[in-house]
């Protein structure tokens, strides 16, 4: 039932329309009307998931030429919308309580629910010019909703800094297609549909050469690193806190980031078949981005810039999984996607919590001035810890079931390839387990005890409990979730050769399993004598070095603006403004040239009858003249 | 012979049409001058016809002709429109008012 498959995208689609349309006239409806539809998805996506473990839906027509436009919908992708479809479902409904004083709300939904139409349309579409398109589409309303409140201005420049940062990444996507689209053109008739490339993945690099496939896989991770903010783009992410919560909750869980995941586990056979270097790469951006962003959320006093960088770092945890397939196997994309789909939960949740202290606080974000919440707002602070225990991989929740198996895997990765650069994820894992810990309780015991540290901290309440039972949904999910662990993994996995063909859940010696609950003591025992007990008070260390150094983000953003944009862009846009200058004075000059020969010749013109009368009978002789000479010669 | 004596009525008209052009100040006069002038090419091209032509029945000289006529009369109204617009303007059809018309 392939028709079911369309509705999933086309449902949200439909709702943008018709919450601008009602919305316009019954502005408070507009939140009901935006999460009806989103319901609707995610009844379709339930729906097509029965088809789909029979059989995965492959529905597709001509588009152009030999550009197919169609839904192809398999074990990963049904999955992928079911979590978009739900997450997105739980975001929307928590809008309606935090946006309802917005005098614009009915635009928010309306581009919330085009968002996530985009993200659907994303997943299960069939070819990847198509889910180009939706890649476009995704990265437009993140723009719009960041500069939502576009009156601040730094909600524009941070909508901004994205748009153009994640262009990045799409020009690394328009250039990997297009080698793809010219390596396959004389190969088959449809060189882009995404069935056709995992599924013929080994032919294709026998006929094409491992490194040229290699080559275009690079630069498809190009494309993920900058919608998945990894490692040198991701500076957009922590400024686009700048918009509503609800829309971060949306980026981060559910609609935008997770893209470039899933792109790479879409295309994982290519990356898979391709050199060796292709999957490396894959390894260690994530795996050093999960370090990077865990650093600098160690000194971001933000609650939602810390919330931010966590997501880079478990985005860092999803990549670094699928990264680990050449000795792992199939499994690793199982992994990070489990891990995708329980970060989604948990951080959908967390964000929500902070978007909830938000409303309470009258858009206070300093950590540093909130303080003693737990007594205050308990059953938001309780859900937000939830929300910080899964992040922290505590034993039983969503997050120890998805994130400990990526770093005993990348340990299995170590023992079987045993050398520096086969060393490198686990480190890098390992430690910002660690991390992940010191920072996710340093903001906790900042947000929640001790005494407030402004009026506003002190005058905080809980919102309403029904606004927060979308919250407790996800808490109950984010608890629970490690129960599918299994079914899970033999759900996702990849369809291969027999060779790479391994799913379960990776084992490591004991010493290895417990080293993350160790760090995990170790950094909330840490935070707990800093900041539990109020230490940092006493504590300077603005002014060392070390702390300069990650405050301010190991410089990447002054790389950025003050190198490669002052030094490199503006020279380089200032020669072609010369060259366009000079073509204008070119095409002005022409024009001008003419004018100035006109006004020697249009004295002719006197105005004098008798001079036209004597010109004419003048020429008319003439002419005779040198007709008769003519005709002599 | 005889078509030389058409051919010199047509010259012989053609240069008073000519000298009525030249000579005349008063926009009627030229009118009439001109179209004098082409009813002497006119002349010319049906005498000419009529010897080179003569018994070969064809006709082209005679449509040529009739379509020379047609477009003279339609020039002379184009001709005495324009004299009267600037009958209108001025109140008299002196050539020389109409130095203005120039760059």
């Amino acid at each position: 039932m392939y028709v079911y498959g369309w509705m999933i995208f086309i449902s949200p689609l439909i709702g943008f329309l018709l919450t601008l349309i009602i919305g316009k006239y019954y502005r408070k409806w507009s939140g009901a009307v935006a999460s009806f539809f989103i319901f609707l998805a995610f009844v379709f996506s339930v729906i097509t998931y029965f088809t789909v473990i029979k059989h995965p839906i492959y529905n597709h027509y001509t588009w152009f030429y030999n550009i197919d436009f169609g839904i192809y919908i398999d074990n990963l992708a049904i999955v992928m919308a079911i979590m978009v479809s739900f997450v997105s479902l739980m975001i929307h409904l928590f809008a309606i309580y935090y946006m309802k004083d917005d005098p614009n709300k009915h635009v928010y939904f309306a581009e919330t629910a085009l968002f996530t139409a985009g993200m659907l349309g994303l997943v299960i579409s069939s070819n990847l010019v198509l889910l180009f398109l939706f890649w476009e589409l995704v990265g437009l309303c993140s723009y719009l909703l960041i500069g939502f409140w576009f009156f601040k201005p730094n909600a524009t420049a941070a909508a901004k800094k994205a748009f153009i940062v994640t262009r990045v990444g799409d020009l690394s996507f328009i250039i990997g297609m297009s080698i793809l689209y010219y390596s396959l053109i004389n190969v088959t008739k449809d060189p882009l549909s995404i069935p056709y490339l995992i599924s013929n993945a080994s032919s294709i690099a026998v006929a094409i050469g491992k490194v040229r496939l290699g080559i275009i896989a690079i630069f498809i991770l190009g494309a993920a690193i900058g919608k998945s903010a990894q490692f040198p783009l991701h500076v957009w992410i922590p400024d686009a806190m700048e918009g509503p919560t609800t829309v971060s909750a949306l980026i981060h869980a559910a609609t935008m980031v997770t893209a470039g995941v899933y792109l790479v586990a879409r295309l994982f056979q290519v990356f898979l078949y391709a050199a060796p270097f292709a999957m490396y790469a894959v390894a260690i951006v994530g795996s050093f981005t999960a370090l990077y962003a865990g650093i600098v959320g160690l000194v971001v006093n933000d609650v939602k810039r810390i919330l931010a960088y966590s997501t880079i770092s478990q985005l860092g945890y999803m990549l670094a999984a699928i990264g680990l397939a050449p000795i792992i196997g199939g499994v690793a994309v199982s992994l990070g996607m489990f891990h995708l789909v329980s970060h989604a939960i948990f951080k959908a949740l967390l964000f929500m919590s902070a978007g909830a202290f938000l409303v309470a606080m009258m858009d206070l974000r300093e950590a540093k001035q909130m303080g003693g919440l737990w007594k205050r707002m308990p059953i938001t602070t309780t859900l937000f810890f939830i929300g910080s225990l899964a992040l922290v991989a505590f034993p039983g929740t969503a997050g120890y079931f998805s994130k400990d198996p990526i770093i005993f895997a990348s340990y299995n990765y170590f023992t079987s390839s045993p050398s520096f650069s086969g060393f490198l994820p686990f480190l890098f894992l390992i430690t910002g387990s660690l991390l992940t810990t010191l920072y996710t309780f340093r903001m906790f015991f900042l947000v929640a005890t001790g005494k407030p540290r402004s009026t506003l901290a002190e005058r905080a309440k809980d919102p309403p409990v029904i606004a927060l039972l979308p919250l407790i949904v996800l808490s109950i999910f984010a608890l629970i979730l490690g129960v599918w662990q299994a079914p899970f993994y033999s759900f996702v996995k990849p369809t291969l050769d027999i060779a790479h063909y391994t799913v379960s859940v990776p084992t490591a010696p004991v010493y290895i399993t417990t080293l993350p609950i160790i760090l995990l003591a170790i950094g909330f025992f840490v935070d707990l004598y800093i900041y539990g007990f109020e230490k940092w008070k006493t504590w300077d260390i603005s002014r060392t070095w070390y702390y300069k150094l990650v405050k301010n983000k190991f410089y990447m953003d002054v790389l950025y603006t003050r190198i490669i944009s002052e030094r490199v862009i503006l020279p380089l846009s200032a020669a072609f403004s010369g060259f366009e200058n000079a073509y204008n004075n070119s095409v002005n000059r022409f024009g001008s040239d003419t004018v100035s020969t006109g006004s020697y010749f249009r004295r002719l013109q006197s105005g004098v009858f008798e001079n036209y009368v004597a010109v004419l009978i003048i020429a008319a002789i003439v002419i005779f003249i040198v007709i008769e000479i003519v005709e002599l010669v | 012979m005889f078509v030389s004596a058409i051919s010199f009525v047509a010259i012989l008209l053609f240069a008073i049409g000519l000298y009525g052009v030249i000579t005349s100040r008063v926009g009627i006069k030229m009118l009439i001058s001109i179209e004098i002038m082409i009813n002497s090419a006119i002349l010319n091209l049906i005498g000419i016809g009529s010897y080179f032509y003569a018994g070969s029945g064809t006709i082209s000289p005679y449509v040529f002709a009739l379509f020379a006529i047609a477009i003279g009369v339609i020039e002379s109204a184009v001709g005495l429109g324009l004299l009267i617009a600037v009958y209108h303007r001025f109140g008299k059809i002196d050539i020389s008012l109409l130095r203005e018309i120039r760059w």
